[in-house]
Parts: structure tokens; C-alpha cells; sequence
């Protein structure tokens, strides 16, 4: 620059700025490399590829020593070195062979290269001679070089031939030497193949068993801006691409990327390692590859929800499980909720609500014991009732029919019951509409007086009669007792008169609970309407659940007798209001006015009797209240329910979830608000203060929730929460969900209908159910001392039979016109099976249910054919005789010999009853079929000697010698030969009246047997 | 300190906020000589001296570090897109404060017959660019880049849920910079507030030149030779504009209500909003009679207001208190200018006619969808 311009900065500065600043870019942007390097995932990868090496090491050597003790693994190895002796003073003759294959090759080279150039020659010449045959004009002289050349290629093929065996004559002597210790080779190889597969393992794993150019490989892979290529820690993920993320727009395919973390979640060995390690606790049932969900096709947040696309703490929307895992969860890894996703993960206790997406239709579900208690209590409690729910719109009413209720009790019970039904029964499953948080208030109760009052005059003015006969005969207290605890009652109902402090709920628990606790019956019915009912249900409910146990007019009433001198006495002294005009006034007027100005309403008041008003306002209230909802009430026929449908709530946005004013004490998430209105359903009508009380919201009376409270325990609002949390709007494709088979089909409706009647409450399948068993062991210790009641075998002989391979067992016509028309056959049992009005499609159900369930065909059977003439039919008699059969059963009216509490079906029954191809496999294994049965295996001569057999069984069953089926078919044939009496009930009846069961009891001196038995 | 919560929480009511910066106003930007004199009287005018913005900037520090401390404002100040609205709080008072600083030194200098600080003699009529201006732009440039980086890697972006057409958030808010505009529209009919007002705004800052075309103490800070343009300039700028978008980002919540800065955002908070039109004012609450079926009729009122208030007014104001502007500018600029200024004045009339007398619309015509 020729002079000095005139600058506005400082040039030599703002050099110097620009430095800076340049440097300041630069590191920033290095910063940028590093901030991308350091990705939070890495570090759980890190620690778990030790983890993983760790264990790995630790298995070489557990089979490296295990190899190093195996005897055979040993011996090899000395006979491999001493082969390997062998060889080496054979070194050289082998030295030899491979001096002379060399040269052997070599010439093999030569010579065939020499005939290659020959046959490219003679191929050319080939076309030569052809083309000069064209026209006639036959070149002779080709010819002749042609066939020159052809004899010579055929010589030089020859040679080359015999270079070749004589090189595999040297191959084959150089193989004999060495094959001795190629075989041991490969035997060792086989031996060792665990080990060395750990050793590939580790040495993939671990640097330390790396080569060195792994090893370098190992570190260059995971280096910055390299790493993209190929590196050894990355975010690992599972693409669902049938399974769509709803991003309302659009579906995108799932992609999963938990297990980038999760590193060990499908690999077996890491149960006991820490989070976020550690496997999948049900591996071969999810996650695992052979599992039923494998991770590929079913990914993780299909279940477990969350945000499967994070792969840090906060960004896949962890949910703690209860406060103080939040705490930590802070602390830890700075977690917060995740607002953003409206689903994030489910706490572990409600994680089996992603099952429920799948198998809705299913009851119970196996493997998720939260979701079934779920969807037993949703059932039992009547959720359904209120809140549709499709699975459950052909269910039945849950609570019993009114229609009748004057006929059944007292306007004063009904009244102190609406009030507060856990005062007269402390289990009852009928909730509390008042006394909860909402409506306490004295000023409240006064109304609420007046609002159950009128319900229960509606109630009591719009009941049907119903005719009852009372009996002229007496009952009896004590016979009574032992009817309802040996008839089967106690497989629905309980009989407990305080709250069991250590009641656990339970599929199993509930299911004694299908029909009320009795107690208390005294101060509820009268004692005609319950010999009535006890008689016949269906003449006063024909929908009830209780079936028909047929009664006779003597159980009846000594059942009734029993039941009714429980009297709750406390319940009774609770005091009824009377009638107050000017809160009854004010009541309807709250109805009347939605319909009518309030002058109207006042005129229509003053016109109407308090009768007119007790029945006005009784009626709204109960429309109201949604009482109908679980009970049949006379004009509330086909009235829709009036909760909100619950069929996708699980899906509901959390927006629409008022939290009123409990936004802080309440955490915001979706299944805190539903544990929340169902532990407390008025809760949202309430004000928390801070010293920890609660004030009402200013709510007009018909504004309050309206949701009642059930009393039910943590664990059972964790199974309503899961479920609500499994009601969503997902679609599920097809090949997610399970395979609609019919046998599928036949299983699952069977398990629901199974579940919905309680079948399960008295019989057992396959080791589910048998509610009944502990207090058929109460009755026994009762009539027969403990030395019985404790003893299972005894306990179950005397409860209701096991259902176990039932489809193979029965033949179906059978079963059906048998559930039809009940009749005896287990001739020791009290328990009775109920006679239930079952359609025949219902019926139906059950049997291809048991088919179904025991992988039958539903095909033609022929009937067994058997000839009484025949070897078998006599072996099959032989065989019986020797078993002594009758020691237990009954041969038509023929007795058993053993006493009563032996007693096993009468075997006339069997021809019709029972398929042989089941008998076999029940005389095969009594215990593997029916575990703990009394029936012995029938005993036949199967490894006797011919001679001995021929001597003492005869030679019919000789005959069979080796042929065990066939000795059984023998039995078989025997049994269908057999005819007889069908019926044996009255002879059973006369000797239990005569001779009792002859339990074996301590003490000796058997009072029960008597009199009324 | 709960106190002092509430006490801003309360003045941070839209009504108390805007009338005492509106009445502060005038004292602070001084349009006239006499405003100018209690200006100085009041020691506003220390504003602009160097004490005055280092206590702003602590003051302001401190009230952001106290906030911070409440759950409720962290929670609105720290949401990532509300972070650039707290620094625009800091960058806009230390500008306005910068340029009025730097006005007010110039205003002395001139005043003592000085050239003002900014002055430069260019020599040829030419000014640098190389390496002077490009430089230091370079140098912004790399720095800023610099700045936007460490920015996106302490603060990342705040991504939400996807977007749900059958859920819209509650507050729905407009884009940071759109906020005043949407706090319009809880005055204004949303073809005024959303359409015509801002188109207005743009043609405003198109007509400025041609308004104001004297050349004279251009090209440097003063404040003294343009006070009634710069005051209300600023008045656009800073309440209409500015205080609305904050007033939008932090005191807006659920269901478009205010809340204070301290104040839980309850979705249930409910602010009675029986709002009327003008003409329920006058025949129902007045005149006691029924509304007339006549459209015209029913809306003859507002619409003679609005006609008087944009007809009348502007040659009121020329032949008094404006007479010498209207002299100094002519018939046509001046009847631009103050068309402009005086519908920039329907905001904040309409805001209190809204507070005081629950006025909705002076003209409601909806069934030909014209609302003002």
C-alpha cells in the first residue's frame, strides 16, 4: 500500500479479534464433536461389554476344566500324541510322497496343458472339416488331418488320465499315514466344540483374546467420526414394520431402541445383573427368539408403551413405579415426567396392560395375574354395568333382580342397606353411594335419608309378587350346618362373619365370592322366599347364577333354618328416618325443574301426595344413581347406562383427565388419576388444604360424583388400572394377534364361560380352581376328625372331581345328556353337582371347550366292539378279578366291599361314559392324569414269565404277554360287557344311613353315622 | 416474600400494567416541551445516564434469579421457547437505553453548537468497506455462529408431541413474534386484528420516509429535534408491540387468560366474559327498547362513531392542537400520518372500552361478517 489510508478500526486489532474468535469457533465446534461423541448409552454399553466379558471368561473356564475332568477328552489327547509319535517316524516316507507329488503335479500340469492345446486345435479343425462338406466338395485333405489330430488328443487325454491316478494313488498313501490322527482330530474337535465357541465369543468381546490387528480394529471402530462405519457401541434397535406408531397423521413403522441400554435384555445368564443389564424376567415367554414374542417381531413398546425412539433416561418417557423409585429416579439420572408423549412407559405393576391390546378375549390370561384379577374384579364389582365395555355386552346384570324384592325382605333392611351396605356385610361387592367424601355433611345426610328412602319406597311399590308356599315342617340347625358346608355351597359362597385381616385377592379368592357372604340372613329375607329359592332360583330370577342344587323340601328348610339364626343384630338397631316433607319437596323439585319452570314446579308439588313424591323422586333418583344399571328394576327396562364407555379410555389423552384441584398432590399421569377415582371416586369433588384435610366444592346435590366407593384393596385397583390402561384404540394386525384357530376359539370362549360360572370355584383343571377344597376340609375335620380333613387325598376324594383331560375322557353324547339330567356317579360324594339351565349351545360350548382343550378331533367314533367269547374279553375278566375292581366299585347294584369312603363309580356307567382310548391312558398312570386320585393302575402280569402267568391267570391272559394295551383293551372289553343297574343312588343313600363312611378316626366312637345319614 | 408474589402477580394485571405504563409513558419519551419539563423535573431523564442501566441490569438479574426460584415462572421462563423472550426483555431495554444515551449526549453537543459524536467527514463522499466493515461483519458472523452452537447443545430444541388435529394445546400459542398480534385479536375481529392491522403496520413503516422527509439530524442518535416522531415510534414499538408479545408469552395462560408471573396455570381459572356490543349498550341498556331488526339502524350508532372518529377527528386536530404539523406536512401526508396514528389508538381504546364497559364490538354486522 503506497500510503497509509485511513482506517475506521485498528486493522492489526481486529486481527487479532478474528483470532480469537476463530479459536473460539473452532473449539466450539470441536465441543460440537464431543457433545455427539458422548452419548449417555455408551456408558451402559461400556459397562455391560465388561459385564459380558466378564461372564464369558468365567464360562470358558467352568468348560475348559470341566474338559480338562472328562476321561474321554483325556484319553484322546494321549492317543493323539502318541499317533503324533507315530507319525514322526514316518516322517520320512512322507517326507518322500510329497517330494514325488510335486513332481507328479508338476507333470500333471504339463500334460494337460498339452492336451488342452490339442483339443482347441482339433475343435477348430472339427468346424473346418464340417463346413467342407458343404456343397460336395469334400476336402480330403482335411479330413485326413482331422482324424490325424483326433487319435493324438485321445492319446494326450489318456496320459493326463494316468498322471492323474498316480497322483491319487500317492494322495491315497500320504491319507493313510495321516488318517489316524484326522480322526482323532475330529473327535477332540467335537468335544471341544462348547469351548471353542466360547473362545469365538470372547473373542469378540474381549480385546485381551483379540488378534492384534482386532484389537487395533477395536479401537479404531469406536473413534470419533470414524464410528459411523462400523463401530462396537451403538444404538441398537428392532424395526416392527407392521406395527404402526400413531402419529395421527400417519403410521410410522415402530422402531424400538431400548435395548441399546438394555443390553442384556435377551440374553440368557443376566437375571441377577443390575438395570440396565439385566434379562428379560420371562425370556422364554417374551423377548427370547423362540419365545411366543420374540423382540423382532413384537418390539418393546408394543407392551410396555413409552417412547421406543429415546435412548437416553428422559427421552423414552421412563414411569417410576411408585414415589420412592421417583426419588431416585431424580437423583440418578435427573429424570422428570415426560409431558410430550402422551404414552409413556407403564409402571412395572401396570405392565401386563399392554396385554390386554391382544387377548382381549381371553379369561384368565396366563402369565398376567394382575390383568386377570383386573378383569374378575371389573367383572364381579359390575364395572360394566355403568361403563360399556364391548367384551361385556351380552353380560348379564351384575347385581340380582329387584323385580320380585318384596317377596325377599324388609323395606327397613333395604333402607340401611342402600345406606351403607359394608355395615350389614363387610365384603359385599354392592358399593357405597353415600357417606363418602362428597356427601358427609350432615346437611348432606339429611338429603341423603330422604333420597334412600324414596328409592327403597319405588322399589317396594313396583314389585312384582311372587308366590311363595311356606312348608309345615321344621327345620333343623345342625343338619342344616353340614348340608351347606358338604352340598358345594361354599364354592360360591363364603360363610365369614368378620373381614379376614389377611385376605390376599386372588382369581382363586374371588371366586368363592360369586354369590354372597352369607351372613347375617336372618335380619335380610324371610324364610319362605329362601327355601323358595333355595328350591328353585330360576322361579324368582331366571338369569341368576344360581343353579339348581335339587333341594328337597327337607334340606330346604333345614338349610334355611341354619342360614336364617345368623341375625346382625347391630345392623338391625340402626335407626330409619321418617319422611320429611320439605327435603322430599325438595328433591322432586330438583327433578321437576329440568323439565319445568318453578312456578310449575310448585304448583305440580303442591298437587302431589308424599306418596306420589316418595315414588317420583324414588324413581329419578334411582335413574340418577344408575341403579339399574346392576339390578333389574320394573321400568327401567332397556335404559342405557350412565358412565362414560371405558372401551378406549386407556387411550384417552390425558388433557381430558380433570384433576380439579389435586394437580399437585396427585401425580399427572393417567393411571394415578384412575387408581385415584377408584380408590376415592369422589375425590375430584373435593379441595385438598394444606393441612391435609379436604373441603367440598359448592356443588348443587345432582352435580356431586356420582361414582360410588367399592372398598377394594391396593391390589385390586392395580388390576382395574391395568386393565383401563388395555383398553385402547390400537389396530392391531393380524399377524400380531393370536392365530383365530377353532380349536383357539373353542378354548378361549370355554375358559371365559368356565370363569363367568364358576366352574372353577369347585372343580380343578389342570392344577386351577378348587376354591371349594378348603372347606370340604372344614366339613370333614367336622363329621370325621382332623386325621381326615388333613389328609389331601382324602380331602379330595371328597371334593368335586378334577376336569383334567375331560374332552379325552368323556364321550360327548354322554356328557351332555348327562349335564342335562344330572344323575349319581361318584357314589361317596355330598358335593352336588348343580343342575343349570345351560342352553344346548351353551352346553355345546363346554364339551368342545374340553375337546378343544385336548387337542380332539371332532370326528365320528366308532363304538368299541368286543365279543364276551373272546381271549380278551376273558383275560380282560382274569384281570379284574385279580385287581379286585369291586373293592371300590360299584358293579351295577352289586356293593363294593371296602367301606363307603372308598367308593369309586359304578363301572356299568362306564360303556356309556367314558372313551377307551382314555382308559388306557388312565390305567397306564391314575396319577399322571389325575394327580393325587386314589385309583390305583390295575395291576396286570407284564414281566412275569409265560409259565407262571399261564398257571395263575390263565391263557387267555397269557396270550397277551408283552402286549400291555391289549391286557387293557381286555379290561376294556370286559367293561362293556358288563350290565346292570345304572342307578345305585338308593342303595348308596341306605348304607350311609346304616353304616357311614367308616372313616378311621381317633376316637372310635362314631356319633354321626346314625342319624342322618 | 409471598408478598412481594402477589404484589406482582396483581400488577401484573393487564389493566393496572397498561394504564401505568401508559401514563408513565409520556414522562419517560417526552412528546412535547411540556412533558419534556416534568421530565426533567421528575429526574426521569437520569434513565438514560450510565447509573441508571447498570441498575436495570442488576434489578433485572435479580428479579430473574428471585423468579427463578418459584415453580411456576421457572416453568414458563425456562420452556425453551420462552428463553429468547427472556433475553429480548434484557436486549431491548439495553438498546432503547444505548440509543437514548447516546441521543441525549448528542442532543448537549448540538445544543452547545458541537458536530454530534457519530460525525464523520467522508472524504470523496465514500465510506469504508474493506477490510473495515466486512471484517467486523466476519468476525459477528463467526461469533454469533459460535454462540447459536453452545446455544443448541445446552438448550435442545424442544420437541413436543406430534401434532394432533383433534387436540389443540391449551394455551394455543402463535410464534414468539406473533404474540402481540394474537393479543390482538382478544379486541379485535380476527379479519381486523389478524389481517388489517398489521398490513397497516407494514404500509406505516413504508410511509415513515415520506412523512418525515426532513434531511436534518439524520444519520446520528438525537432526541430533542424529533421528540413527538421518536415518542410515538416508541410507543408503537415498545408498548403496542413488545410488551404485547411478553404479556402473550408470560402472562397468557390456559384458555388465553392472565395469570401472574408467579401464579399456577389452572385450566379451571375462569374470568367472567359477558361481553356486549355497542348497540345492546345504547337500545337495551339505555334506551330500553328491543334491539331493531334493521341492520343499519341497530348499528347506525357505531357506525357514526367510527365515521366521526376517522372523518372528524383528523381535521379537529389540524385546526387546533395539530395546526402546525398539519401546516408543516400539507393536507395529503397529513391525513396519511394521522389516519395511521389514530388506528393505532383504536388498540388500546378498544382494550379499555373492553375493560370498562365489556364492549365487544362498536360495530357488530355478523351476518355480513364485519365486526370493529
Amino acid at each position: 500500500m503506497s500510503e497509509s489510508q485511513e482506517r475506521h478500526y485498528n486493522i492489526l486489532k481486529l486481527n487479532r479479534v478474528f483470532a480469537i474468535s476463530s479459536i473460539i469457533f473452532t473449539a466450539v465446534w470441536l465441543l460440537v464433536f464431543v457433545d455427539d461423541y458422548q452419548r449417555p448409552w455408551k456408558k451402559y454399553q461400556k459397562e455391560f461389554r465388561k459385564l459380558e466379558i466378564e461372564k464369558v471368561r468365567a464360562e470358558l473356564s467352568d468348560v475348559s476344566i470341566e474338559l480338562e475332568s472328562n476321561a474321554e477328552y483325556n484319553a484322546l489327547k494321549e492317543e493323539l500324541s502318541s499317533s503324533e509319535q507315530k507319525l514322526q517316524n514316518r516322517q520320512n516316507e512322507l517326507d518322500d510322497i510329497m517330494n514325488q507329488l510335486i513332481i507328479m503335479e508338476a507333470e500333471l500340469y504339463k500334460n494337460n496343458q498339452i492336451y488342452q492345446f490339442a483339443k482347441a486345435d482339433l475343435d477348430v479343425l472339427k468346424y473346418d472339416y464340417e463346413k467342407s462338406q458343404v456343397g460336395y466338395k469334400k476336402n480330403t485333405d482335411i479330413e485326413q488331418k482331422y482324424f490325424t489330430l483326433k487319435d493324438s488328443v485321445d492319446k494326450y487325454f489318456f496320459i493326463r488320465e494316468q498322471s492323474e491316478i498316480s497322483i491319487d494313488q500317492v494322495n491315497d498313501a500320504r491319507q493313510k499315514i495321516t488318517n489316524e490322527i484326522n480322526q482323532i482330530n475330529s473327535s477332540l474337535k467335537s468335544l471341544m466344540r462348547e469351548q471353542s465357541m466360547m473362545q469365538r465369543k470372547l473373542s469378540k468381546v474381549d480385546p485381551e483374546a483379540m488378534t492384534l490387528a482386532n484389537k487395533i480394529g477395536n479401537i479404531v471402530r469406536d473413534l470419533p467420526v470414524l464410528d459411523f462405519i462400523d463401530p462396537y457401541y451403538e444404538v441398537k434397535q428392532v424395526v416392527v414394520n407392521d406395527l404402526e406408531e400413531d402419529l395421527v397423521y400417519m403410521g410410522m413403522p415402530k422402531v424400538d431402541r431400548c435395548m441399546t441400554c438394555h443390553v442384556g435384555i435377551d440374553k440368557k445368564g443376566f437375571e441377577d445383573s443390575p438395570q440396565p443389564y439385566t434379562t428379560h424376567p420371562k425370556l422364554d415367554f417374551m423377548v427370547g427368539a423362540s419365545s411366543s414374542h420374540p423382540i423382532s417381531e413384537f418390539g418393546c413398546t408394543s407392551c410396555h408403551l413409552g417412547r421406543g425412539r429415546g435412548t437416553g433416561f428422559y427421552s423414552s418417557a421412563h414411569s417410576p413405579n411408585d414415589e420412592e423409585t421417583a426419588h431416585r429416579w431424580e437423583e440418578e439420572y435427573d429424570w422428570e415426567p415426560k409431558h410430550y408423549w402422551e404414552n409413556p412407559m407403564l409402571p412395572t405393576r401396570y405392565s401386563e396392560a399392554g396385554c390386554y391390546k391382544c387377548h382381549s378375549g381371553n379369561m384368565p390370561l396366563k402369565e398376567a395375574e394382575t390383568l386377570s384379577l383386573g378383569l374378575s374384579v371389573f367383572e364381579k364389582s359390575g364395572c360394566y354395568s355403568c361403563h360399556n365395555v364391548a367384551r361385556w355386552d351380552d353380560a348379564p346384570k351384575s347385581g340380582p333382580s329387584l323385580y320380585k324384592l318384596a317377596s325377599k325382605t324388609y323395606k327397613d333392611w333395604t333402607y340401611k342397606w342402600i345406606m351403607e351396605p359394608r355395615s350389614f356385610r363387610h365384603n359385599t361387592w354392592m358399593p357405597h353411594f353415600f357417606k363418602k367424601g362428597n356427601n358427609s355433611s350432615p346437611k348432606d345426610i339429611v338429603r341423603t335419608e330422604q333420597e334412600v328412602l324414596a328409592m327403597t319406597e319405588y322399589l317396594f311399590t313396583n314389585s312384582e309378587s311372587y308366590d311363595i308356599n311356606s312348608m309345615n315342617i321344621t327345620g333343623d340347625y345342625d343338619r342344616g350346618r353340614i348340608l351347606v358346608s358338604s352340598l358345594g355351597c361354599n364354592g360360591c359362597h363364603q360363610i365369614q362373619s368378620t373381614p379376614d385381616p389377611d385376605y390376599d385377592p386372588t382369581i382363586q379368592a374371588i371366586r368363592t365370592e360369586q354369590g354372597p357372604n352369607l351372613i347375617g340372613l336372618g335380619s335380610k329375607v324371610n324364610e319362605d322366599w329362601l327355601v323358595g329359592w333355595l328350591k328353585n332360583p330360576y322361579s324368582y330370577h331366571e338369569g341368576t347364577k344360581m343353579p339348581n342344587l335339587r333341594i328337597s323340601d327337607q334340606e330346604a328348610i333345614d338349610i334355611a333354618t341354619y342360614l336364617l339364626a345368623d341375625k346382625n343384630a347391630e345392623f338391625d338397631d340402626l335407626p330409619t328416618p321418617q319422611v320429611n316433607d320439605k327435603i322430599l319437596n325438595e328433591i322432586s323439585a330438583d327433578f321437576l325443574s329440568q323439565l319445568l319452570r318453578k312456578s310449575q314446579v310448585d304448583e305440580k308439588l303442591s298437587d302431589m301426595s308424599t306418596i306420589e313424591k316418595l315414588n317420583y323422586s324414588g324413581e329419578k333418583l334411582i335413574g340418577h344413581y344408575g341403579c339399574y344399571s346392576c339390578h333389574n328394576i320394573s321400568g327401567f327396562e332397556g335404559k342405557k347406562p350412565i358412565g362414560i364407555a371405558l372401551n378406549v379410555e386407556g387411550s384417552k389423552l390425558i388433557s381430558k383427565l380433570d384433576f380439579g384441584f389435586w394437580h399437585d398432590e396427585i401425580p399427572h399421569t393417567k393411571w394415578d388419576w384412575f387408581y385415584t377415582k377408584i380408590n376415592r371416586p369422589e375425590t375430584f369433588d373435593l379441595i385438598p388444604n394444606d393441612d391435609g384435610s379436604v373441603s367440598v366444592k359448592e356443588l348443587r346435590p345432582l352435580d356431586k360424583s356420582r361414582m360410588p366407593h367399592y372398598g377394594l384393596t391396593e391390589k385390586e385397583i392395580d388390576g382395574l388400572v391395568t386393565l383401563i390402561m388395555g383398553l385402547v384404540k390400537d389396530e392391531i394386525p393380524e399377524t400380531k394377534l393370536p392365530e383365530k384357530t377353532p380349536d383357539y376359539l373353542a378354548v378361549a370362549n370355554g375358559e371365559r364361560f368356565l370363569h363367568t360360572n364358576n366352574c372353577l370355584g369347585c372343580h380343578k383343571i389342570d392344577g386351577e380352581g378348587g376354591a371349594i377344597w378348603p372347606s370340604t376340609a372344614v366339613w370333614l375335620e367336622e363329621i370325621a376328625g382332623s386325621q381326615n380333613s388333613e389328609d389331601m387325598s382324602i380331602v379330595q376324594s371328597f371334593s368335586p372331581p378334577l376336569l383334567n383331560t375331560q374332552g379325552r375322557k368323556a364321550q360327548p353324547e354322554w356328557l351332555l345328556n348327562w349335564f342335562q339330567n344330572i344323575s349319581m356317579i361318584r357314589p361317596h360324594l355330598q358335593v352336588r353337582m348343580p343342575s343349570y339351565d345351560f342352553t344346548h349351545e351353551e352346553w355345546n360350548s363346554v364339551i368342545s371347550y374340553f375337546q378343544s382343550k385336548d387337542g380332539l378331533a371332532l370326528t365320528y367314533e366308532n363304538p368299541h366292539n368286543f365279543s364276551t367269547t373272546s381271549d380278551s374279553y376273558i383275560a380282560g375278566q382274569k384281570i379284574q378279578e385279580e385287581g379286585a375292581c369291586i373293592n371300590c366299585h360299584f358293579y351295577g347294584e352289586k356293593k363294593p366291599l371296602q367301606d363307603a369312603i372308598t367308593w369309586a363309580p359304578n363301572l356299568v356307567l362306564t360303556k356309556e361314559r367314558l372313551r377307551p382310548e382314555w382308559l388306557i391312558e388312565w390305567f397306564n398312570n391314575p396319577q399322571a392324569v389325575m394327580p393325587g386320585t386314589k385309583m390305583p393302575a390295575p395291576y396286570i402280569p407284564v414281566d412275569e414269565p409265560i409259565s407262571d402267568v399261564k398257571e395263575y391267570w390263565g391263557d387267555e391272559v397269557a396270550s397277551f404277554i408283552g402286549d400291555t394295551t391289549g391286557m387293557l383293551y381286555g379290561l376294556i372289553d370286559w367293561m362293556w360287557g358288563m350290565e346292570g343297574k345304572e342307578d345305585v343312588s338308593s342303595i348308596v343313600k341306605e348304607h350311609l344311613n346304616n353304616e357311614g363312611y367308616g372313616f378311621i378316626s381317633d376316637d372310635e366312637d362314631d356319633e354321626w353315622g346314625d342319624d342322618e345319614w | 416474600m409471598g408478598s412481594f408474589k402477589e404484589i406482582v402477580n396483581t400488577i401484573s394485571n393487564p389493566t393496572i400494567l397498561f394504564t401505568s405504563v401508559l401514563i408513565l409513558f409520556p414522562f419517560i419519551f417526552p412528546p412535547t416541551d411540556w412533558f419534556d419539563k416534568w421530565h426533567r423535573k421528575l429526574g426521569l431523564h437520569h434513565l438514560w445516564g450510565t447509573k441508571a442501566i447498570i441498575i436495570a441490569t442488576i434489578g433485572m438479574t435479580a428479579f430473574f434469579i428471585y423468579g427463578l426460584g418459584d415453580y411456576n415462572f421457572q416453568k414458563i421462563v425456562l420452556k425453551p421457547d420462552n428463553v429468547p423472550i427472556s433475553g429480548m426483555i434484557f436486549l431491548v431495554v439495553f438498546f432503547t437505553w444505548l440509543s437514548m444515551n447516546q441521543a441525549y449526549k448528542n442532543d448537549e453537543l448540538l445544543d452547545k453548537g458541537q458536530k454530534p459524536d457519530e460525525f464523520y467527514e467522508a472524504p470523496n463522499d465514500k465510506v469504508l468497506v474493506w477490510p473495515d466493515l466486512v471484517y467486523v461483519e466476519l468476525i459477528s458472523l463467526i461469533i454469533m455462529s459460535a454462540f447459536l452452537l453452545v446455544w443448541s447443545i445446552g438448550l435442545p430444541a424442544p420437541i413436543e408431541e406430534p401434532a394432533n388435529p383433534t387436540e389443540s394445546p391449551n394455551p394455543a400459542k402463535a410464534p414468539w413474534y406473533f404474540l402481540g398480534l394474537q393479543e390482538m385479536l382478544v379486541y379485535f375481529d380476527p379479519w381486523m386484528a389478524g389481517v388489517v392491522l398489521p398490513s397497516l403496520i407494514i404500509v406505516a413503516l413504508m410511509a415513515m420516509p415520506y412523512i418525515d422527509r426532513s434531511p436534518e439530524n439524520s444519520g446520528f442518535y438525537s432526541y430533542k429535534r424529533r421528540r413527538l416522531g421518536i415518542s410515538l415510534y416508541m410507543f408503537g414499538w415498545l408498548v403496542l408491540w413488545q410488551l404485547l408479545i411478553i404479556v402473550g408469552t408470560v402472562l397468557r395462560g390456559p384458555n388465553w387468560n392472565f395469570f401472574g408471573p408467579f401464579e399456577y396455570w389452572d385450566v379451571h381459572k375462569l374470568e367472567a366474559l359477558t361481553n356486549i356490543n355497542l348497540s345492546e349498550i345504547i337500545y337495551i341498556k339505555f334506551l330500553n327498547t328491543g334491539l331493531p331488526s334493521n341492520i343499519l339502524v341497530r348499528e347506525i350508532w357505531g357506525i357514526l362513531i367510527t365515521l366521526g372518529y376517522f372523518l372528524i377527528l383528523p381535521p379537529l386536530l389540524a385546526k387546533t392542537i395539530l395546526r402546525n404539523m398539519y401546516e408543516k406536512l400539507g393536507v395529503a401526508r397529513y391525513s396519511i400520518f394521522i389516519v395511521l396514528i389514530i388506528t393505532a389508538l383504536t388498540l388500546p381504546i378498544k382494550m379499555y372500552l373492553r375493560w370498562i364497559f365489556n364492549l365487544k364490538y362498536i360495530i357488530s354486522i355478523p351476518e355480513y361478517f364485519f365486526n370493529f
